[in-house]
């Protein structure tokens, strides 16, 4: 089944960044951040994009990526 | 400490539980010990039928014909009432709006909707097992769907319709949940 894959664990190993620290910085518990990263997110928000792209310091497409049926 | 939905769904069960021994007892005494169809008060439909029959003279295997026909329905009944007991069951887990809970009330709204529709029936068939030793002219086969019939045909497809939204509504939190 295809889906939508959410590269956040890439970008946080480039900005050596820890899940604490990313969750501080965006305002979102860390519980929530690991559904975001373990693609189990039905839905992510543009405010919580923009969030991650500030913090992240990298663009939509860098987080997001789609993965084609096989 | 107990909120107000386990304390009541606790007397419920027992309640419940109960219920179905009755019933069943009830059901039994109807067929196999009531002398005559208007004498008892489980026997008030077959009362206002008044006609010339009595349950004496009614061979065993006709009384058996008759437990099976209303024991259909009282089947539906039961499956409906231990559905009902293990949702209670779930309530007082503190499990009040999950995919199980939903699928009970679902599975018991079917039921109850199916009790509903064969209650005519059942009367039709039980009406006549019980009329069918009668001398020729005096057996009844009457289908009535009044009222009572069509108000519980109406509820409990009301109630099934409800279920549906219900699983909507729990679809969409879920979805709502997993919105970061």
């Amino acid at each position: 089944m295809a889906y939508i894959r959410v590269k956040l664990d890439e970008m946080m190993a480039r900005r050596k960044m820890r899940l604490n620290e990313l969750a501080e910085r965006v305002g979102l518990t860390e519980a929530n951040l690991s559904i975001l990263k373990n693609d189990k997110a039905k839905a992510i928000r543009f405010s919580t994009l923009e969030a991650l792209c500030a913090a992240l310091d990298c663009q939509p497409a860098d987080l997001l990526e789609f993965i084609k049926d096989k | 400490m107990k909120n107000n939905i386990q304390v009541y769904s606790r007397r419920l069960e027992w309640l419940s539980m109960l219920l179905i021994p009755a019933a069943l007892g009830s059901l039994i005494f109807k067929w196999f010990f009531l002398k005559a169809p208007g004498d008892g008060i489980f026997c008030s439909y077959y009362a206002r039928l008044s006609y010339d029959f009595a349950m004496v003279d009614m061979p065993l295997l006709f009384r058996f014909l008759g437990l099976l026909v209303d024991g259909i329905g009282f089947g539906l009944l039961c499956l409906g009432i231990v559905l009902f007991i293990k949702l209670l069951h779930r309530f007082q887990q503190g499990e009040i709006f999950s995919l199980s809970t939903i699928s009970l009330f679902q599975r018991m709204g079917k039921l109850l909707l199916c009790w509903a529709l064969y209650a005519p029936i059942g009367k039709t068939l039980a009406g006549l097992v019980v009329t069918f030793n009668n001398p020729p002219g005096h057996r009844i086969l009457s289908l009535t769907f009044g009222t009572d019939e069509l108000t519980n045909i109406f509820i409990f497809g009301f109630f099934v319709m409800l279920t549906s939204l219900m699983q909507k509504a729990y679809q969409l939190k879920s979805d709502q949940d997993l919105t970061i």
